[in-house]
């Protein structure tokens, strides 16, 4: 039987496209496990009784700014995630946009360089479940650099400038770290209170996720989400 | 305030135990003081904290007694308004990322017991406070990049300067952090701050 999901995007003119073709793609890799039960814009008056109906709550771009940490909806999502639920954020992490939820999730969005060609690398050493089978993989996208929460226990899956332990010979991948040796952490996961978060910020549009890897990356995502892996 | 829970241990190191902080806080706050110790404090339950009008956090070693299912009992307790107030050893949680994030700082180190002058800054929760110099454990902390919170005292350790007391609402709740008060005559010296924080709580 499969999941319930819940996606939720800006369906802003411009920002970030979610019809014609990323909605499309998601729901497409996601699908072996989540029947998306609500697809929607619309989320900031969600009660936690109307969270607790999904299995996970699943934002790409969503308008989180505007809202503050005493909001109902910021309490109640954070909540459901200590309580059990399981929630994921694609490409913009957005939550970054109130303390407590860039805290919970993992970070905030700081800045992105121009759109380029990018090779994603499983972060070693790393036997998660989410990696099995994953290679790295080459996409155009949209990179974004996030300011990191420090306090996490998470598990870093993804990183743009990390070729097993050696830093990339590409400018552009190492255009954050600088050479520095600190990675570039673009996916991770975390188990918090009862609960399980997953960030992955490959997914600027439904070119992207026509990427095979990226693909089985993100499908065995919503799979750990689901604790079936 | 009525009625607050304190949380921590009984049965360990003196300086670590929630003895003196049990006999002193009910005296400084006004109010009834319920205990959850080492034998109970694993299993507590939101249900079971959720009308405590504050819980002092205490415990000796979080990081190695405390459990998934209490951690979310205090992270559900705040979102719903709670007031949790961090005390000494309490604010050393070893890996327990969900309480270092509602107490926006991570333990870092601390020195060998000795005096330390408790400075307070302008912060309005430290009005009325004075210096405070009493033997204790200088504990150091990096605090959180995406939370501010408000200093209310500062210990000064070697050249530098650390943040000994802050407080901060986090989402509906309320949290207050003293890196100090390892026996009630400590608690006691603080009382001036810890009366502030309490009516800060009721609000």
């Amino acid at each position: 039987m499969k999941k319930k999901a819940f996606l939720c995007s800006s369906f802003a003119p411009g920002f970030h496209p979610f019809e014609g073709g990323t909605k499309e793609e998601i729901t497409s890799i996601l699908g072996e496990t989540y029947d998306f039960v609500t697809i929607t814009d619309q989320f900031k008056e969600m009660t936690l009784e109307d969270m607790r109906q999904y299995d996970c709550l699943m934002f790409y771009s969503a308008p989180f700014w505007g809202m503050k940490g005493d909001s109902d909806f910021v309490a109640n999502l954070l909540e459901y995630i200590a309580t059990g639920g399981s929630f994921m954020i694609m490409h913009i992490i957005s939550t970054g946009a109130i303390p407590e939820t860039a805290q919970v999730v993992g970070g905030g969005f700081r800045m992105h360089p121009p759109f380029n060609k990018y090779k994603f690398y499983p972060e070693p050493p790393c036997e998660h479940p989410i990696l099995e089978g994953i290679e790295p993989f080459e996409i155009y996208d949209e990179m974004h650099q996030v300011y990191l929460e420090q306090s996490l226990n998470k598990t870093v899956l993804l990183c743009i400038n990390n070729d097993n332990g050696r830093p990339h010979d590409a400018k552009h991948q190492d255009i954050y770290a600088k050479n520095s040796g600190n990675g570039v952490e673009l996916a991770w996961c975390n188990e918090f209170g009862k609960g399980r978060i997953v960030y992955a910020c490959p997914g600027h549009n439904a070119e992207s996720y026509r990427n095979p890897m990226l693909r089985k990356f993100l499908a065995n995502c919503g799979k750990w989400l689901a604790r079936e892996i | 305030m009525k009625k607050a829970l304190l949380i921590g241990d009984k049965n360990c190191a003196a300086y670590k135990s929630i003895n003196g902080a049990a006999e002193v806080l009910p005296q400084i706050f006004s109010c009834e003081m319920d205990i959850a110790d080492e034998t109970t404090y694993g299993t507590l339950t939101y249900e079971d904290i959720k009308d405590y009008d504050m819980i002092v956090f205490k415990p000796a070693d979080w990081g190695k007694t405390g459990t998934t299912e209490a951690t979310v009992a205090l992270f559900t307790y705040i979102l719903h308004g709670g007031n949790i107030l961090a005390l000494n050893t309490g604010l050393n949680v070893g890996n327990c990322q969900e309480l270092k994030l509602l107490f926006t700082s991570r333990f870092k180190a601390e020195a060998p017991y000795t005096e330390v002058d408790f400075i307070p800054t302008n912060a309005e929760l430290a009005a009325g406070v004075e210096t405070v110099t009493v033997r204790d454990i200088p504990m150091m902390f990096n605090m959180d990049i995406f939370k501010q919170t408000n200093i209310l005292m500062n210990i000064k350790f070697g050249n530098t300067t650390y943040p000994a007391a802050w407080a901060h609402p986090w989402s509906k709740g309320k949290v207050a952090c003293l890196a100090a008060g390892l026996n009630g005559e400590n608690l006691k010296a603080f009382e001036a701050l810890l009366k502030n924080i309490g009516s800060w709580f009721m609000a």
